[in-house]
């Protein structure tokens, strides 16, 4: 698994790739958990290298979706893979979150969103 | 079945009266470019005019009754898709060879023969799944469009028999024809969509009466030709051969192959969730494919198989009614009847011929490179499918390597698609040899989802199995992997036991310890209580397998994971 991350003035953006699992969960909760702890900002997880998340990898994303909830900013998924979709469907997930089909589309949810 | 998108009218639709019309002449506008083989077959023994007049008609008839054999679904006979049948390619050489050593009526009985031994293969194919995984009949229906790319581009540019002269004004029906057909299937949505080969064919026969492709003299054979006749009254009777049992067994076998490809495409086009093909379905087609032939050869007609080009049409508009079976069928049978009608075919020009088929196939071409591939390849598949279709196109592009064979090879040299269809079949059965369909392997629990999916996608691409179930069933086992890992004193290894067949893959996995009574894997998730990490991974590991058991073997807990395939 790969992420990087990009800070903006107005979102996180973390692009995953790979296969999110077990061994790469808690390298990936270091860096996801503690800086949206620290820093209220609304985050994009851009997924479209993502292939395969497991049950680990889920628990982040629900902890994540907690952390957004409290602070009142918006977690959005963009460009998740097929199957990766279908995880999160299979698990029942899907309501915690809000899907963008691309990367333009997700930074566009954002901005609808503030100005507002 | 479900409904795919971009259909318009699906199997068991009812199109209006006027749309099945149309419908029924655009198919038998692309039938008839198929009744040059039995006016070829003639011409080289120099037969009367009516011979091969009496070919054509009666040839049109069987094709009409084969038609609606095909669409029924009355007991076992039919597969009940819209698949016309035409007189079929794979007949030719085995037909050239009949007429040739006892003339017609050898080529009629033969014909019989065929079609009678066809009949009987269906009954057995029930049977002989194995022989036909998806790599085969992908392959077999790919060539079907790449073998008739010598016929389809020298129509196109107006060149074949005598003619070896590429005009102008013929490449401008070309364009016109296919260009239109094209146009309207890519840029119109509705109605006329569904009719771009039909409107395709009127421009293009206008434009070519109108600068001269179509001659006068053309048109005054259509003015000759007699209005109606009873074609059976120039039967000229049936005889049989036993050294043409040979090359019409082979023919009949390549034929037989071509049609359940064709078979396979129209349930794959017909169902968005197709898995694989129903052999059941495919029995009681080649059934109505053999008494379709038979027919032919019984009344008077070239022998008959069904048309992928017609196939490529109705994936091309959208209208896969069977209905429109009854409509094209009862045309062709009246057109028997009204010579004027087949005459006006039988002038049609090269390009419209070859526009037809180069539009037509196209659709084959994907749609059997869609079959190859909704499956995972393995070296082994892969030389099944890349040798079969480069072994198969030396018969056209390098023939001189078959010049020697025994006669009754001809039948499976004489084409790329027969060739590469015979080489499919023997070639998976040749390299099943070595594949165990049950393996065992260990996985350590401190191992990452990475060898996980390894493992089982090695396995999935040597069964041949579906991608998004050999997924699901990776992704089950690096759960059951993450569950065992929160446990206090976790296991290391897990082994498994893997086992496949086309219907069902089971995985058995066994491990030291077991699985804690105090996760239930169950329950609605709400973000205040984030559930802990193995209450999720069993959760996951529920929700992957269609079934799931766990129980108790000495020491071992047992962890059995079934999907369906």
């Amino acid at each position: 698994m790969q992420v990087e991350i990009t800070i903006t003035q107005d979102y996180v953006q973390y692009n995953v790739s790979g296969k999110l699992d077990s061994i790469s969960a808690p390298e990936f909760e270091e860096n996801v958990i503690s800086r949206m702890e620290e820093h209220s900002a609304d985050t994009i997880f851009h997924l479209e290298g993502l292939n395969y998340i497991s049950s680990s990898g889920l628990r982040i994303f629900l902890q994540a979706a907690k952390i957004a909830r409290m602070n009142s900013t918006r977690v959005i998924l963009s460009a998740v893979q097929p199957q990766v979709r279908e995880i999160f469907d299979l698990a029942g997930f899907t309501q915690f979150f809000t899907f963008a089909d691309d990367l333009d589309t997700a930074i566009s949810i954002l901005k609808g969103n503030t100005e507002q | 079945m479900k409904r795919p998108e971009n259909i318009a009218y699906w199997v068991d639709d009812v199109p209006p009266p006027w749309i099945s019309l149309l419908q029924g002449l655009q198919h038998i506008s692309v039938y008839a470019i198929s009744l040059v083989f039995p006016v070829l077959i003639v011409s080289t023994i120099n037969a009367p005019k009516e011979q091969a007049m009496f070919l054509v008609s009666v040839s049109m008839i069987a094709g009409g009754v084969g038609v609606m054999l095909q669409a029924i679904k009355r007991g076992p006979m039919g597969s009940g898709f819209l698949i016309p049948q035409i007189c079929g390619p794979s007949f030719i050489p085995s037909s050239l060879l009949a007429v040739q050593v006892g003339g017609v009526p050898l080529m009629l009985g033969m014909t019989v023969f065929a079609g009678s031994l066809e009949m009987v293969f269906s009954r057995f194919l029930k049977k002989m799944r194995a022989l036909f995984p998806p790599e085969v009949t992908g392959t077999i229906v790919t060539m079907v469009g790449i073998s008739v790319v010598g016929l389809a581009t020298k129509n196109f540019v107006g060149l074949g028999g005598s003619d070896t002269v590429i005009e102008p004004s013929e490449l401008l029906v070309s364009i016109v024809t296919l260009g239109t057909m094209v146009a309207i299937n890519v840029w119109t949505k509705g109605k006329l969509k569904m009719f771009s080969v039909l409107v395709g064919m009127v421009v293009g026969y206008l434009l070519a009466i109108f600068i001269g492709v179509i001659r006068p003299e053309d048109l005054a054979q259509v003015r000759e030709a007699s209005m109606a006749w009873f074609p059976f009254i120039h039967h000229p009777g049936w005889a049989f051969r036993g050294d043409m049992i040979l090359p019409f067994g082979i023919a009949m076998i390549c034929s037989s192959l071509k049609s359940i490809g064709d078979m396979i495409t129209a349930q794959k086009i017909n169902d968005r969730s197709w898995k694989r093909p129903d052999m059941e379905n495919i029995s009681g087609g080649i059934l109505a494919d053999g008494a379709g032939c038979l027919t032919a050869g019984v009344l008077g007609g070239m022998g008959q198989s069904t048309s992928s080009a017609n196939l490529g049409l109705t994936i091309a508009t959208g209208v896969t009614s069977r209905r429109i079976a009854l409509w094209m069928g009862g045309l062709l049978i009246a057109a028997g009847f009204f010579p004027k009608v087949s005459a006006l075919f039988a002038v049609m020009p090269r390009p419209l011929m070859g526009s037809v088929l180069i539009f037509a196939l196209s659709f084959m071409v994907v749609a059997g490179f869609q079959i190859i591939t909704s499956r995972m390849m393995d070296a082994r598949k892969t030389f099944v499918v890349g040798f079969a279709i480069i072994f198969g196109l030396s018969a056209d592009l390098a023939p001189q390597i078959y010049q020697n064979v025994p006669h009754w090879i001809h039948p499976v040299v004489a084409s790329s698609l027969s060739l590469s269809a015979v080489l499919a079949v023997l070639l998976n059965l040749l390299f099943r040899i070595g594949i165990s369909d049950r393996e065992t392997f260990s996985m350590a629990v401190g191992d990452s989802s990475d060898a996980v999916f390894q493992q089982m996608e090695r396995l999935g691409k040597q069964w041949g199995a579906r991608p998004e179930i050999i997924y699901r069933a990776a992704a089950a086992l690096d759960e059951l992997k993450e569950l065992i890992a929160t446990q206090a004193k976790p296991a290391e290894s897990i082994e498994i036991i893997a086992r496949f067949d086309e219907f069902n893959l089971d995985v058995a996995a066994s491990f030291s310890g077991s699985i804690p009574k105090s996760v239930s894997g169950e329950g609605a998730i709400s973000l205040d209580q984030i559930p802990e990490a193995d209450e999720l991974a069993f959760r996951m590991l529920k929700r992957y397998p269609d079934r799931l058991e766990m129980g108790h073997k000495g020491k071992l807990a047992t962890v059995k994971l079934h999907f369906d395939h």
